[in-house]
């Protein structure tokens, strides 16, 4: 049967089974010891209980386990390094990605003009068409000068048609830039690289921990 | 070599000196490991992590008890593996075979010296200890298990776990009062003299 006896009495039913209650507190509990028999019957469990767990049988190791020097330290050496170097990789790849994705957020603000690097020219036709009006004329005027027999009609109407030709074949050259840049933006490529290596090293790492 | 020069002779880099102390103290931390949790094969794990941490670790051991530092360890790599464990439950520990067959004495237990009626108590009675442990927080079952059931001091213990005495006493009489509740309630499995109630005792 088990009887109710508060947390501080099993405190001091404890203490005194160790030995550990200081005698002023001592001489009290064995005053109540023997007044109060369902306390006496409480410190009788508890001693037993004791007794019981000093007597727990003691497990045989199952095996020897003393260290190897892989497992002093080698082993765990160049793991602790690969680890720390995919840290590095990761973070330093995240804070790439970062900043280029910045500079490609203000990019598309417009408060960089990216149309000089390579790949981003295509995206603005304006400057193909003036340079095409200028090369048309150029190339008009050479024509004029080269062959000075012809009449003024005919000049212009070969002029007319050299622009005309010139015009179509430098539209088609800056449509097939155009596809060419956007499949191979150098910008986006980069963001992927990026992307990609801080995650593949930055799990790397995690599962290099998970696992030692 | 005493145990100091072992430690000074280990913080050098001598691991055959740290091997003579895994010696020394893997029974205590396996037994400790396996009584938090009841588990031998994740008890031999921990251990086995244990030491290798401690040997990592040597140089911030600053004199003291060997013994109450590397315990924390134990404990600390123990309370770990509750944690996973509490994530993903695991069976108790082992009294079966790999079939699901129930023995009566598991063979970490096999004493060549013990008879068979004594073999069974010590089974019996390994049995409910583990059970009542098994039932408990963490933080009391450590206390009963390394006073009562291991046999350190309350300073010792109360350095292992990084607590002031104080608490490691209320503690232990917390897990103490528990487990003699709990004992009660395998009175019938037990041998009479293993039994609490001092009359049952008389059978």
């Amino acid at each position: 049967m088990t009887e109710q006896i508060n947390i501080r009495d099993w405190e001091r039913l404890s203490a005194y089974l160790d030995g550990d209650l200081e005698a002023g507190r001592r001489a009290k509990l064995e005053q109540r010891l023997g007044t109060e028999p369902a306390l006496q019957r409480a410190l009788q469990r508890l001693q037993r209980t004791r007794d019981l767990l000093r007597r727990a049988p003691q497990a045989r190791v199952p095996r020897s386990f003393t260290l190897t020097p892989e497992m002093a330290g080698q082993t765990a050496g160049w793991l602790s390094r690969l680890n720390l170097n995919l840290s590095v990789v990761s973070a330093v790849a995240s804070l790439m990605l970062v900043v280029v994705l910045l500079g490609d957020l203000f990019s598309f603000g417009g408060a960089v003009d990216l149309t000089g690097l390579p790949g981003l020219a295509a995206a603005a036709p304006a400057p193909v068409e003036e340079e095409s009006q200028a090369f048309s004329a150029e190339m008009a005027d050479e024509q004029s000068d080269d062959d000075a027999a012809m009449d003024g009609a005919d000049a212009t109407a070969l002029a007319t048609e050299t622009e005309d030709e010139t015009l179509e074949e430098r539209s088609l050259d800056a449509k097939d830039e155009g596809a060419t840049a956007a499949a191979l933006d150098p910008w986006l490529l980069l963001e992927l690289a990026l992307g990609l290596t801080a995650l593949l090293a930055g799990f790397a790492a995690w599962r290099l921990r998970r696992s030692h | 070599m005493d145990e100091l020069a072992l430690i000074q002779a280990a913080k050098s880099g001598d691991l055959d000196a740290f091997n003579r102390l895994v010696l020394e103290y893997q029974g205590l931390a396996f037994n400790v490991a396996l009584r938090l949790l009841g588990d031998p094969a994740a008890a031999e794990d921990a251990t086995q992590d244990a030491f290798v941490s401690a040997y990592r670790k040597l140089r911030t051991f600053r004199g003291g008890s060997f013994k109450a530092w590397l315990l924390r360890i134990v404990t600390n790599g123990a309370y770990d593996e509750l944690r996973r464990q509490k994530r993903r439950p695991t069976t108790s520990l082992e009294f079966e075979t790999d079939d699901g067959d129930e023995i009566a004495q598991p063979a970490w237990l096999a004493d060549p010296g013990a008879g068979p009626d004594e073999l069974a108590e010590r089974a019996a009675l390994s049995r409910a200890i583990q059970s009542c442990l098994d039932g408990m927080e963490d933080e009391f079952r450590v206390a009963v298990v390394l006073v009562d059931v291991q046999g350190l001091d309350y300073a010792e213990a109360a350095e292992a776990l990084q607590r002031p005495l104080g608490t490691v006493k209320s503690r232990l009489a917390r897990a103490r009062a528990r487990m003699q509740e709990c004992l009660q309630s395998f009175a019938e499995l037990l041998p009479a003299k293993m039994r609490l109630n001092p009359e049952a005792t008389n059978d």
